[in-house]
Order: C-alpha cells, then structure tokens, then sequence
C-alpha cells in the first residue's frame, strides 16, 4: 500500500513539472522594470507618438546619485505597436508593473490625451494606482532627466506622488482610475499636475492643468493651485493643507472642511461653506492677540474673494474639475444633461462663506 | 448545525462577482438595476422561507429522496439530471471565468487551457469526496476569507477616490421598472439555500433553521456594496467600461504600509479561494444528484471511501467542460451568462415552489392519517 502512495505521489509529481514547464514564467534577471514612462507627441503626424522609457538598471550600491538609469524612446503610429517595438531595443522582458509615473507630454495634452489613458486602463499589468502628469516641456526631457541625488533608480519622481516622502499643498496627486473616471464622467472633468524641471537636476510640482474630456484648457499658478487644492478637499487625504497668505499675515490651515449645495432658481447659485481651523504664522511686529478676532473677519474675507475669482476663472473657461455638474445632477433631474449642463454652468454664481477659527498665534503673543 | 446553511448560503452570495453580476447590473445602471437591487431580498426571503420550510419537513432528505416518495423513478431520474446539469453549469462558469482572470492579471504568459485544467482537477477531485467532507472544506475556506474579504471591501469603501454624488446619481433612478437580466443578477444573490436541496442530509432529525430573516438582509447589504461601491470610484460612466469591474476596483486602492502596495493581488487571492470552493460545492451536487440515478446507489453523506461511479461522473465533468471551453470565446460567455442567470432565475423558482407544494401534500397526507 505505502509503495503504491509513494509511486502514485512520484507519478503526480512528475505530472506537475511537465505542466509548469508551459507557464513561460521569467526570473526578475530576465526583466527590466520600467521606472517612468513618458508619451509625447513627435510631431510626425504619421507616427504621431513619442514613448520614453526609463529602465532601471539594478545596482550593488545604494548610495546618493548612485542610481543607474536606461532610457529608450522611439516613434510610433500607436503606442502598443511602440511599446512593442521598444522590447526589440533591450535585451530582457520590460515589465511595467513597477511604474508608478505615467507623464503625457504638454505638447500631447494641448492635443487628445484620451488615446493614452485608454491604453493604460485597457493593459493588464499597469496599475490602476499610478500617478499621471503633464511633462513639460516635453514628457522625455523630464523622464530622461537623472537627478543628482537620486539613490533608487526612477525613485525621486515616484517619491512625489506617493504620500510617503514630501506632502505638499501645491502637489495635485492624480491615479489613473481617476483619470479615467473623469475622462467619462459627466459633469467632471480632468486634472492633471505639471511636472517641470528645475535648475536641470531636480523636478517641481507646483501647478496643475485643467482638462476637458481631451486637452488642456486652463493651467492654474502655483497660488491658485493650492487654493484649488484646498477647496476641493484633496489635501483630506495628507492632512496637509497649507497656508493662506495675504499680507502682512499669514496663516498655516490646520484643517479644511468644504461643503457646497446648488440652488436650481432662475440664477443657479452654488453656495459654498468652507470651515478652516487655523493658526498665524506671520503677523506684524508687536501685534497683539487682542487684535486678532478683526484680522480674521479681513483675512475670512480675503479667502472668499479669492476662491471667487478662482472658481469663476475656472468657470469662464468652461472646466468643471470640482464636479458641480456631477452634484447638479444628483440633486435636480436633468433631461439632457450634455445640452443643458453648459448653459447652467455658464450662470452659475458662486457664494462663498468662509469661516476661520484660530487655534492660537503660534509661540509668540 | 445552523452555520453550515449559513456557509452555503453565503459562498453562493460571494461569488456573484464571479459570474460577473456587477457587469450586468452596472450595464443596466440607468435601466432597472437600482429597482431590482430593492425587490430582490423580498423575492429572495419568501423562497428562502418557501424552500427552509418545506424541508423541514423532510427531515435528512435531499432532493432525489424528497421526490421519489411521490413520484416515479423516471421522473426523478429527469428532474436530477436537469438540475444537476444547472448547477454544473454555474461551476463551469464560475472556473472558466477564473481562468480567464488568472491569465489576464497574474500570469499572462500561462496557457489558459492549462491554468483551466489544473482548477478543474483540482475542483473535480474536491468534489468526490463525502458531503460531511465538504462542508467542512467550505467552513474552513469561508472562514479564512471572511477576514479578507471585509478588509477589501472597508478598505475600498474608505477610499479617498470614492465619489458619494456619483452614487446619488444611480440611485436615483431607482424609479424605473426593472429589466429581467437585472433582476435575475440581483436575485442570484439570494439563492445559497438552494444547497440544502442536498446538505440537508446531513442535518440532524430534530433541526431547526434559525435567524433566516437575517440572511437576505446580510446578502442584500453585500449586493449594494457589490453594485454602488464601483460606481462610486470609477463614477457613473466609466463603471460600463470595465468587464471584471471588482479587480479594477481593488487595484485602485492603495495600501501604503501593506507588504504589497497593490490590493488586486490580496483580492484575487480570495476571489480564487471562494471560486474553488463554488466550484467544488456546486459540483459536489452535481456528483450526488447523477449518483442517484444509477442503479444500487448508496446514500452515505459520511463514506469513508468515495466510490468508483463519482469519479467517473468527476471525470466527466471535467471533460465536458474543458471540450466546451476550448471553443468560447469571452464574448460568448457573457452572453451565455446573462442567458444563464435568466433560465436560473424560471427554474428555482419552479423548483422551490414544486418543494413546497410537495411539503403542504405530505403534511395534509399526515393529517388524514391521524384523523381517520
């Protein structure tokens, strides 16, 4: 009986093997893993895309500027037939299940980016949690640029989207399901940060480009970036908010609350309450705390009139990355939403309540 | 001995993700589907009831026992053969389908008729064993996946992308009549207790079916997290675009201090667990019900040695469904599916009302008995 088993488990065994043998699996010495990714447009109207990638190359060290980097780009009429093509430039399988940074080039956004989010969303092995942005100038010059101080390879751009290293207020952090999401979405529309390079070693992220469903319309200043940010609640996720500034004073946000409603009248209003916990970080010389329940009516003031001018910037160029048309269709029927919605929005007004409580004016009195 | 109903009801509610019910629904997001999202748990409770009650009355009977007291050899020996080849037919579904995940996310370089022929031995072999055997496999499967699959979905639900107004928007179309393929998706949900028809054996005589009243609202509360938690991340439009909608939904989660930083990979593992399970359970049944119709069948939910004659009909099994499956294509079984889901819906539907006429006949005959 045990000689019968133990014959039986040798015959499984062998079995096995041969059906593994078929599975094509390749040790990670046989792949290159892609660090950063970049699509532009080449200006061939024939092979109208430019793909840059950028390989990391293992290395025995890791110290400071020691990362070593390949980077192979080519032309191409799509981007698979490209990506295919760029297999045949390197020697070992290229893996993209390690890159988290997608950057489309600014030439390609001012264009149609909707090709290139439909081919990401559309491939397996591309995580739907990659962060995306707009390269400029070109999304190769950022890709292809190596910082100095660089230990892992493709690490520095990586570390920028992700909430583990630096979390900035300005930094706009979009994953591709949201950008696909909003690329379809009816009364939602895409937002993409630009990325650019900053004294030729290191990368800023510091602004972002409103879309409609295809290219860029609006991009927004660094200041009105971080009020966007603000105001449409996705600094929540980092619990870093940011500051106001209007002089002399300035004020650290510890924490945004932003709810709006629409009212459906003959003049569609959107009323917006902001409530913001906030402490003083610069305040003239010799100022008192008695003085502080006057400043912050004027600085509440200031920060309404601001997101005003923001908003209707946005609005006057016809975006609507916030998602009021989202909102309006939840709260009010809307027959034909893509006929009506832009007329709507076009008299949209915005009114504006904030409300700051302070916490307190730092260390000093 | 309540948990084991519980068990079998809800790895029928799990694995609705595999017979791609939240492509169907979110397909008809517009239409119907939100409708029969609401309708479905009353449907499901009253045939829950229907069926618990009728076999109660039959107490440690299975379906083949239940219908050869009334009727003759032949008609059972049909009724077990069309049944068998429903729930067959679930399995098959639910492994190819798993198959087609396997080498579209984890191993795309895989043959896909080797990964099927492997979950097919695997769930085949699984299957023979006893149905004391069986029930406790899927108590331990279960068990180990409940943990994981309530992380999945709280970590999906507290996702920062989550969009609360696309929600609202689907959900008000709540107002609209709903469409046959939607509501048999939603009903899917509610129909675990269909494998009584054979665990029943293994009930004890004096069994009581206990808190059914909570069952369709726990699968009405997974069914509206299967439907609306998608909608909310991928947003009212781009839900349609996407055919295995929940893999896309897990990956979109970032787990930033998780061993992997990518959720798909936590899901699909689970998803593999409850599929397997499905399969085996589902085809457990299939096994039984064909035994019944040869001829000196033993009825033994605690054998210690399975019998020759399941590992033929395993063998089978597994045959026909792999033949079948080298000539689908993916197109072709989403609309199998949906026409599935639909013929499902008729069948249960006769088949539970048919055990409940049977349970009301017997009582009555027991009533006359006493009486004269």
């Amino acid at each position: 009986m045990r000689k019968k088993l133990l014959l039986s488990t040798i015959f499984l065994n062998i079995i096995c093997v041969l059906l593994l043998s078929g599975c094509g699996f390749k040790d990670i010495d046989k792949r290159y893993f892609v660090v950063g990714t970049g699509i532009d447009y080449s200006g061939d109207e024939e092979k109208p895309f430019r793909i840059t990638i950028k390989l990391a190359v293992p290395s025995v060290s890791i110290d400071p500027g020691s990362s070593k980097t390949q980077i192979e780009s080519i032309n191409s009429a799509t981007i698979a037939e490209g990506v295919r093509m760029l297999k045949a430039q390197v020697d070992k399988e290229i893996d993209f299940g390690h890159c988290n940074v997608f950057l489309i080039g600014e030439e390609m956004a001012n264009r149609n980016i909707q090709d290139v989010v439909y081919w990401m969303s559309r491939r397996r092995d591309i995580q739907n949690i990659a962060a995306l942005g707009v390269g400029t100038p070109s999304a190769e010059d950022v890709i292809s640029k190596q910082p100095t101080v660089e230990r892992v390879p493709g690490y520095s751009l990586n570390l920028f989207f992700s909430n583990d290293a630096t979390e900035s207020s300005f930094t706009y952090v979009e994953l591709l399901t949201d950008l696909f999401r909003r690329v379809n979405e009816k009364g939602l529309d895409p937002i993409l940060p630009v990325v650019e390079i900053q004294n030729d070693t290191s990368y800023v992220v510091n602004r972002i480009a409103l879309l409609n469903k295809e290219k860029i319309i609006l991009i927004l200043t660094p200041e009105e970036t971080q009020l966007f940010n603000q105001i449409s609640g996705h600094l929540g996720v980092t619990n870093v908010y940011g500051s106001f500034p209007s002089p002399p004073y300035v004020i650290a946000l510890n924490s945004v609350k932003t709810k709006y409603s629409i009212t459906n009248e003959d003049q569609p209003t959107v009323n917006m309450k902001i409530k913001q916990t906030v402490t003083f970080e610069e305040e003239p010389v010799n100022e008192r705390s008695e003085e502080q329940h006057k400043v912050l009516l004027d600085l509440q003031q200031a920060y309404s009139e601001k997101s005003q001018q923001l908003l209707v910037k946005i609005q006057e160029a016809g975006v609507d990355p916030i998602g009021f048309g989202l909102r309006y269709r939840a709260d009010y029927d809307l027959a034909d939403f893509d006929e009506n919605w832009p007329d709507i929005y076009k008299r949209i007004k915005f009114e504006i309540n904030t409300k700051m409580s302070t916490r307190g004016s730092g260390l000093l009195r | 001995m309540n948990r084991y109903f519980f068990y079998n009801y809800f790895i029928v509610c799990f694995t609705n993700l595999m017979l791609l019910i939240p492509y169907f629904l979110t397909a008809d997001r517009y239409g119907g589907a939100v409708m029969s999202i609401v309708l479905s748990p009353i449907f499901g409770y009253i045939f829950l009831y229907m069926f618990t009650s009728s076999l109660s009355k039959f107490p440690g009977k299975a379906l083949p026992e239940i219908f050869s007291l009334f009727y003759p050899k032949w008609i059972v020996n049909i009724v077990m053969v069309y049944k068998a080849v429903l729930i067959g037919i679930a399995g098959a579904l639910v492994i190819s389908t798993y198959a087609v995940i396997i080498t579209s996310f984890l191993n795309p370089n895989a043959n896909q008729y080797v990964m099927l022929m492997l979950l097919l031995i695997v769930c085949a072999y699984a299957a023979t064993r006893s149905t004391v055997s069986i029930a406790f496999i899927l108590e331990i499967s279960l068990l180990l996946s409940l943990p994981v699959i309530a992380f999945v979905m709280y970590k999906t639900i507290n996702n920062p992308l989550m969009n609360w107004d696309a929600i609202h928007v689907i959900a008000n179309h709540v107002d609209h009549m709903p469409t046959l393929l939607s509501f048999a998706c939603a009903s899917f949900v509610f129909t675990g207790y269909l494998n009584m028809g054979l665990f029943n054996r293994i009930l004890p005589p004096n069994f009581k079916f206990k808190y059914i009243w909570s069952y369709p609202i726990i699968a009405f509360i997974v069914l509206v997290i299967t439907f609306f938690v998608p909608i909310g991340i991928h947003g009212t439009e781009t839900v349609s675009q996407y055919i295995f909608l929940w893999s896309a939904t897990a990956d979109s989660t970032r787990m930033m201090y998780g061993f992997i930083e990518r959720m798909l990979f936590v899901f699909l593992i689970v998803l593999i667990n409850i599929s397997l399970t499905f399969t085996m359970v589902g085809w457990h049944m299939v096994i039984e019900y064909i035994r019944t119709i040869i001829p000196n069948n033993v009825v033994n939910p605690d054998e210690k040695k399975a019998p020759l004659r399941s590992y033929i009909i395993a063998g089978c099994i597994i045959i026909i469904t792999f033949v079948t499956m080298l000539k689908v294509t993916d197109d072709l079984m989403l609309k199998f599916t949906a026409y599935f889901l639909i013929f499902r819906l008729f069948s249960e539907t006769l088949t539970t009302t048919w055990i409940f006429i049977l349970s009301r006949k017997k009582v009555r005959k027991y009533e006359k008995e006493a009486a004269s």
